[in-house]
C-alpha cells in the first residue's frame, strides 16, 4: 500500500522559528498534542506508568 | 541497583485462546507445559511481599501488570484476594493492571477491578476478519464478537472508564491500516498500541520476505498517515513514543528510544525470569542460569546479582551499524528478540531495522511539512 504525501503548511501558517512550533498551526491533532507534551515537560519518562505507558511491549 | 518500572505477574499459565502468533505458546517455547496452571496462594504472598520490598527499597514506584496466559482464568476470588493484598503492601503510586483477551470480563470481574483500582488493556486486532484469523480458541473460533462484547460492557460499567486504558493490537501487514485504526477507535479507548509480529532474523516474523524488506514499515507508515490525519485520534503509544523522542521528548515504551526500562517476571511457579519477549530469540531464552524464586530469593537481592545486570544491559543494541545510526535515539536498536540469529546472538540490528528505518524517514517528512525540525 501506499502512503500519502503529509500535508504541506503554507508560509503564513508558520508562526515560530523554534523547533517546536505554535500549536494553532498544525493541522494535525496528535502532532499538536504531542509538541504541547514535549513542550510542557512531559518528555522524561515519568516515575512510574500507566497501563497505556508501562514498559513492556506486549 | 537496576531500577524496576514493571513486573509481570504470570498469574495464570494457560490460556482459552490459542492464538497463532503467540510469542508463548506457538513459537517453539515450551516452559509454560512445566509451570502450574494457576499461581499458587503461596506464590501470591511471596510475590507480594517481594514486590512491597522492592518499591520501598528503590523508592520509586513501579507498575505490576497481570499476564499469562490468560491472567483472568486465575478466577474472582484468587484475584480479589492478590489485589486487597497488593493494594494493602504496595505504595500507593504503584499502579496494579491487567494485560487480558477480555473473553472473562463479566460483570462481577469489572466489578472486582472497579473496587481495586486495576487498569485494563485488552487484546484486540481490529475488524472481525483481522482479528478472527489468529485470534481463536481452542476449536478454532474467532473471539471478535466475544472481545468487542466485553470491551461494550466495560465501557457500560460506570466505575470502569476511567479503568479501561488500552488496546493492545498486532500487526498484520496485509490488512488495511485505515480498517484497523477505525476499529480500535471505535472501542472508545482512550490509547491504542501496535505491536509488529514476533519473529527473529533467523526465523522471519510473519508477512516479512527478507530482513530488509519493509512490509512493516509501509503498514506504519499508512497508519501514522492515519493518525495524523485524525481530527480527534486516541493515544497511539508506538507513534506517539516515536513521534515525541523525534522532538526532543523521550519514548517509555520498551524496544524504542534509549530511556533506561527495568522489566522482570515472576512466573507461575514464583521462579524470577528475564523478560518473557526473550521466548521469541529461542527456546528458554527469558531464564536465569540461577534458579531464583520469590519462594527462595528476595527481587531486592536478586537486582543487584551480576546475571540480572547482564540481561538488563541486552537492552543497549551492540552491533556497529546500530551504535553509528543516526536513528538509534528514535528506535533504541529494537526489542532484544528481534535482534536475534542464531549464529551471532543479539549483536545485531533488529529484524525490523529496515521497516523502522521507514517509518522514521516517514515521520520526518510529516515533522518537515509541519516546520518542525526533528
Amino acid at each position: 500500500m501506499d502512503h500519502k504525501e503529509p500535508p504541506a503548511k503554507s508560509d503564513g501558517e508558520h508562526k515560530e522559528e523554534s523547533p517546536l512550533v505554535s500549536t494553532d498551526s498544525l493541522t494535525s491533532a496528535a502532532l499538536a498534542r504531542l509538541i504541547e507534551e514535549v513542550r510542557n515537560g512531559d518528555g522524561p519518562v515519568s516515575s512510574h506508568y500507566n497501563r497505556s505507558y508501562h514498559r513492556h511491549n506486549r | 541497583m537496576v531500577a524496576i518500572d514493571t513486573v509481570l505477574l504470570k498469574v495464570a499459565s494457560r490460556c482459552n485462546l490459542d492464538c497463532g502468533y503467540c510469542y508463548v505458546y506457538n513459537m517453539g517455547d515450551t516452559g509454560w507445559r512445566a509451570q502450574p496452571k494457576r499461581m499458587s496462594h503461596v506464590v501470591l504472598s511471596a510475590a507480594a511481599e517481594n514486590l512491597a520490598e522492592l518499591a520501598a527499597a528503590q523508592r520509586r514506584p513501579l507498575s505490576v501488570v497481570l499476564h499469562g496466559g490468560e491472567p483472568l482464568l486465575l478466577g474472582v476470588p484468587a484475584l480479589s484476594d492478590l489485589f486487597s493484598r497488593l493494594r494493602s503492601t504496595l505504595p500507593r503510586d504503584c499502579d496494579i493492571h491487567v494485560q487480558t483477551n477480555g473473553l472473562l470480563l463479566d460483570d462481577e470481574l469489572i466489578g472486582v477491578l472497579v473496587r481495586h483500582q486495576v487498569g485494563v488493556s485488552i487484546s484486540f486486532d481490529g475488524p472481525s476478519a483481522v482479528h478472527d484469523e489468529f485470534r481463536v480458541d481452542r476449536r478454532g473460533r474467532g473471539s471478535h464478537s466475544r472481545v468487542t462484547a466485553a470491551i461494550e460492557r466495560l465501557r457500560r460499567h460506570p466505575g470502569a472508564t476511567t479503568l479501561f486504558t488500552g488496546i493492545l493490537c498486532v500487526v498484520d501487514p496485509r490488512a488495511d491500516p485505515a480498517e484497523v485504526y477505525a476499529a480500535l477507535k471505535a472501542t472508545g479507548a482512550p490509547s491504542v498500541d501496535f505491536l509488529y509480529r514476533d519473529g527473529n532474523r533467523s526465523r522471519l516474523p510473519f508477512g516479512k520476505e527478507a530482513v530488509d524488506s519493509i512490509e512493516y514499515g509501509r503498514w506504519m507508515c499508512g497508519l501514522l498517515d492515519v493518525y495524523l490525519s485524525d481530527p480527534a485520534p486516541p493515544r497511539a503509544r508506538i507513534l506517539d513514543d516515536m513521534l515525541k523522542l523525534l522532538l526532543g521528548g523521550r519514548g517509555e515504551k520498551e524496544g524504542v528510544g534509549l530511556t533506561d526500562y527495568g522489566i522482570v517476571v515472576i512466573d507461575t511457579d514464583g521462579r524470577i525470569t528475564k523478560n518473557d519477549t526473550l521466548k521469541v530469540a529461542y527456546a528458554g531464552a527469558d531464564q536465569f542460569v540461577e534458579s531464583w524464586s520469590v519462594l527462595r530469593n528476595r527481587l531486592v537481592d536478586v537486582v543487584n546479582r551480576p546475571e540480572f545486570g547482564a540481561y538488563h544491559e541486552l537492552q543497549r543494541p551492540t552491533a556497529e551499524v546500530c551504535r553509528a545510526c543516526p536513528d538509534l535515539h528514535v528506535c533504541g536498536g529494537g526489542m532484544p528478540a528481534h535482534r536475534w540469529q542464531d549464529d551471532n546472538g543479539y549483536n545485531n540490528p533488529s529484524v525490523f531495522c529496515a521497516d523502522q528505518k521507514l517509518l522514521i524517514e516517514h515521520m520526518r517528512r510529516w515533522l518537515v511539512r509541519a516546520r518542525i525540525a526533528a
